[in-house]
């Protein structure tokens, strides 16, 4: 391609598994390095702590001013480290960004040195008596709790993650990616340590390069400073350690179908929230996942879609309503900022628009719009470099590969009958509402 | 048309002045899918007094205005202007800052159909009697969310502190009672102002052909008729000698305090390179001695006074700047105290050598990394070039820095009379929510 991008080169290590898209496109080499294992209450906090404690110091850099310095010698080189859901997956994912040693004059090796750093940053983490640090574990637990407790403050993600829990509870999904507050003060160094060496055994790592660079640059950094560990582990792979523990489908069905719970939760707000959760017949592994796409965009997913068109332009009730799909469990999200007083309101048009799509009241141009929308969405998608790297991750969790090009082409072929006959399988099961105390 | 190579960053900006006055600014981005465009006037919260060029009446409008006009450009006499940027597929925005106002768009095909779009909407005010009334309900919404965050709120109350009645304070959105004023013919003096070409500035990010684009924008420009027009007289107060009040607060349903603090510059220097030096020197000292990195930001975390979020940044505009540092904090007067207390020492003994080459290292990584992202790059260099000033260049301001000019910026800027703070505590004896 003229980008200079080939394609993507995979190289096995054993229980580490490298994956290289090579390309001119960018200036900065992005790395993404991630494990996973099923999300599970006793495991999410433990495993939400890890990442940040991880980031604290490795051996050869053993606090974490010093090993951030490191870093930042490295050209700024960017590190992050952070615990996030996908569907029913708690995943630790590292990343960093560094940019590429041909722009800049004397970076020398830069890049190599980085990963090499990187990657200590995760295998090699500074221990005390053949455990993490203990002060670093008692600083970061400290972090993690007030990091959940912030989590009121901004209203808007709040209530997204108040919904997802009240909907899903009982099931790996409902449970918090950064774990629990209650979970946090049983927590020890060596406990930690064994979870960490848990997640290395049962996960493969897999770590994506995505930039300028030559897959023959990185592979022997990362074999050398991987390679000793790797075949000490079991690699029994993170598709065999999910569905080992995956709950039943069946025992996610908590309540009968048709049933809406309405929860009202009450704080100290000038604008009320209005959320719901809904289940439907589909889901990313299923064939017909692309009509749930349509559906979605059709419903809420733009400017032009009805909520936006109905809830806000019209009938001047909110200045954000939208929904959102979780592609991977086939859950639909609706999120409205509206006035209090507004609740019957905005409750009864966001009900219509669900009514009108499930009738068939669609427009050829809703339709349009939404699939080249969803085309315009895909083709940009490539131009975020861990695009491929998602898609990857997605393909092993429900063993459906899509490429870019293919949501392109199945978004494409999706009809008004099918977006209809996936309105019939959409059912509301939680209606959330955040207000002020009021009365 | 024009180009400027920038050799070391692989990068070339095409621009070129059009006979309306219109800049444009065009940057290909080889192997990116999407082209992203954004036109942009320099018009924004802070210009609510001014005299229309055409008259020259001089005009105090509501606050808030700026970014009402913005959501009512959308509305046209056939419908909303989502849907014609919808029927190509493109995905299309706007946003008000304290100066400017940006129209956008990013498209992966049907460019030339988009410019053409984007440009017209924004060139063609449609406002009547009922349309901006039910805009008020809408952007009363969009208010009360801001009134519920905690770090919109902690912000605005740190501006009002540092510029009490000075426009920079002033919510970008207004007041629910400074919109409920505005009239269509408000939005018409306000819009005959500000949105000439020669105000206006059209950047253009993407795998695309330079001379193509400049054609389909010198077209759509000469198709209308554009009367050369008088400067723009913008008034302003007097930016304040000194903070209004050294600290403000209140009370939010949160669960932890959260706070921000800083000094504010006691003048503007009106030379653009010479802010844009400045700039460089300032960032790189708050990295140096506040980033995460530094032993300071370290003793803070270990001392419990905050969390990850901690951070720094260095606003400066052609009128005002300040600096801003904080997050979340259990003890805000305490953070405060510590911050204060090493900042006034860093201020004698001045960012040693090896923390500067760091910083400086870390900041020239940080400028290549914006390259990469298309709506970055347009909005960093817009925002730059309405202040004069040319950031593809700014590597350059970085990579000359010395540690001397750095130490000065730092000992003028650590000023005690300059200093204003800001805290949003949690609500008292109300912990937690009810579930009804």
């Amino acid at each position: 391609m003229a980008d200079g991008t080939t394609d993507w080169v995979h190289e096995d290590l054993g229980s580490v598994q490298v994956h290289v898209l090579p390309t001119k496109k960018y200036k900065m080499i992005s790395v993404l390095a991630q494990l996973e294992r099923p999300l599970q209450r006793e495991w999410a906090t433990v495993t939400a702590l890890l990442p940040q404690v991880l980031l604290r110091g490795t051996e050869q850099h053993d606090t974490q001013a010093k090993l951030m310095r490191a870093f930042d010698d490295l050209y700024g080189a960017r590190v992050g480290a952070r615990v996030n859901k996908h569907g029913d997956l708690q995943t630790v994912e590292f990343t960093m960004q560094a940019p590429h040693e041909a722009l800049i004059e004397g970076a020398g090796h830069l890049f190599a040195d980085a990963i090499r750093l990187f990657a200590q940053t995760i295998m090699t983490p500074k221990l005390e008596n053949g455990a993490f640090r203990e002060a670093y574990v008692e600083g970061e637990k400290t972090l993690l709790q007030q990091r959940i407790e912030n989590l009121v403050n901004d209203k808007v993600s709040y209530a997204s993650e108040r919904c997802v829990q009240e909907m899903c509870q009982g099931e790996p999904f409902g449970l918090s990616r950064l774990g629990y507050v209650e979970d946090i003060a049983k927590i020890t160094a060596s406990s930690l340590y064994d979870a960490y060496q848990r997640l290395l055994q049962e996960s493969l790592l897999h770590i994506y390069v995505v930039g300028p660079v030559d897959p023959a640059d990185v592979v022997p950094v990362l074999r050398q400073e991987l390679g000793a560990d790797a075949t000490a582990r079991d690699g029994r792979g993170p598709s065999a350690a999910a569905s080992a523990d995956a709950p039943d489908r069946a025992d996610a069905a908590l309540r009968p179908p048709g049933e809406q719970r309405i929860i009202v939760e009450r704080l100290d707000v000038n604008q009320g929230k209005l959320n719901m959760g809904l289940r439907t017949g589909s889901s990313y592994a299923a064939d017909d996942y692309s009509a749930l796409i349509v559906y979605n965009g059709i419903l809420g997913g733009f400017p032009h879609s009805k909520l936006f068109a109905n809830v806000r332009e019209k009938a001047s009730l909110a200045y954000y309503a939208s929904s959102r799909l979780e592609g991977l469990k086939g859950l639909l999200f609706i999120q409205s900022g509206i006035q209090i007083s507004d609740y019957e309101r905005a409750y009864g048009i966001i009900g219509e628009q669900l009514e009108a799509l499930a009738d068939g009241e669609i427009t050829d141009d809703e339709l349009a719009f939404t699939q080249k929308g969803l085309v315009n969405q895909y083709l940009q998608s490539d131009d975020q470099p861990f695009n491929g790297a998602v898609m990857q991750m997605y393909k092993r969790f429900t063993g459906r590969g899509r490429s870019v090009q293919q949501m392109i082409d199945e978004v494409r072929g999706v009809t008004k009958e099918d977006v209809v006959a996936m309105a019939q399988t959409v059912k509301v099961d939680t209606v959330y509402f955040l207000r002020d105390r009021g009365m | 048309m024009r180009e400027t190579r920038y050799e070391r960053l692989q990068e070339t900006v095409f621009h070129e002045r059009l006979e309306n006055g219109l800049r444009v600014y065009i940057m290909p981005k080889h192997g990116y899918r999407q082209t992203y465009a954004s036109f942009t006037t320099r018009y924004g919260s802070i210009d609510s007094e001014f005299t229309e060029p055409e008259g020259q009446t001089r005009r105090r409008v509501p606050d808030g205005i700026a970014h009402f006009l913005e959501h009512k450009m959308f509305e046209e006499e056939h419908g909303d202007v989502f849907m014609d940027f919808a029927k190509t597929g493109a995905q299309a925005n706007a946003f008000t800052t304290f100066d400017s106002t940006t129209y956008l768009f990013s498209c992966t095909t049907a460019l030339e159909d988009n410019l053409d779009i984007l440009l017209n909407f924004v060139q063609h005010p449609y406002f009547t009697d009922e349309n901006v009334e039910k805009e008020k309900g809408i952007i009363g919404q969009e208010i009360k969310m801001y009134e519920d965050n905690p770090n919109w709120r902690v912000y605005f109350q740190l501006l009002q502190a540092f510029y009490g009645a000075y426009p920079a304070a002033v919510d970008i959105a207004g007041t629910t009672h400074s919109i409920a004023a505005i009239t269509k013919e408000d939005l018409y003096h306000c819009y005959r102002t500000f949105y000439h070409p020669s105000n206006m500035i059209l950047v253009v990010v993407g795998d695309v052909d330079p001379e193509s684009v400049v054609q389909v924008v010198r077209s759509n420009q000469e198709s209308k008729s554009y009367e050369p027009q008088a400067a723009i007289q913008r008034f302003y107060p007097p930016l304040p000698e000194y903070p209004g009040k050294n600290l403000a607060e209140s009370r939010l349903a949160i669960a932890q305090p959260r706070v921000l603090f800083g000094f504010k510059e006691r003048r503007v220097d009106s030379d653009p390179e010479r802010r844009q030096r400045r700039e460089a020197a300032m960032e790189l000292w708050l990295d140096a001695l506040l980033g995460h990195s530094s032993d300071l930001y370290q003793a803070l975390i270990d001392d419990g006074l905050t969390d990850q979020g901690f951070s720094t940044e260095y606003e400066l505009t052609r009128l005002y700047g300040h600096s801003v540092f904080g997050g979340n904090s259990k003890q805000p007067r305490e953070l405060i105290d510590r911050v204060r207390g090493a900042l006034r020492e860093f201020a004698r003994t001045g960012v040693s050598e090896t923390d500067f080459e760091r910083s400086k290292r870390k900041a020239i990584g940080r400028f290549l990394s914006l390259l990469d992202s298309p709506q970055g790059i347009a909005n960093v260099f817009t925002a730059q070039k309405l202040r004069d000033m040319d950031i593809l260049a700014a590597l350059d301001a970085l990579t000359q820095l010395d540690l001397d000019d750095l130490n000065a910026v730092l000992r003028e800027h650590i000023d005690d009379t300059q200093f204003a703070a800001s805290i949003v505590w949690p609500e008292e004896s109300k912990a937690g929510a009810d579930i009804d």
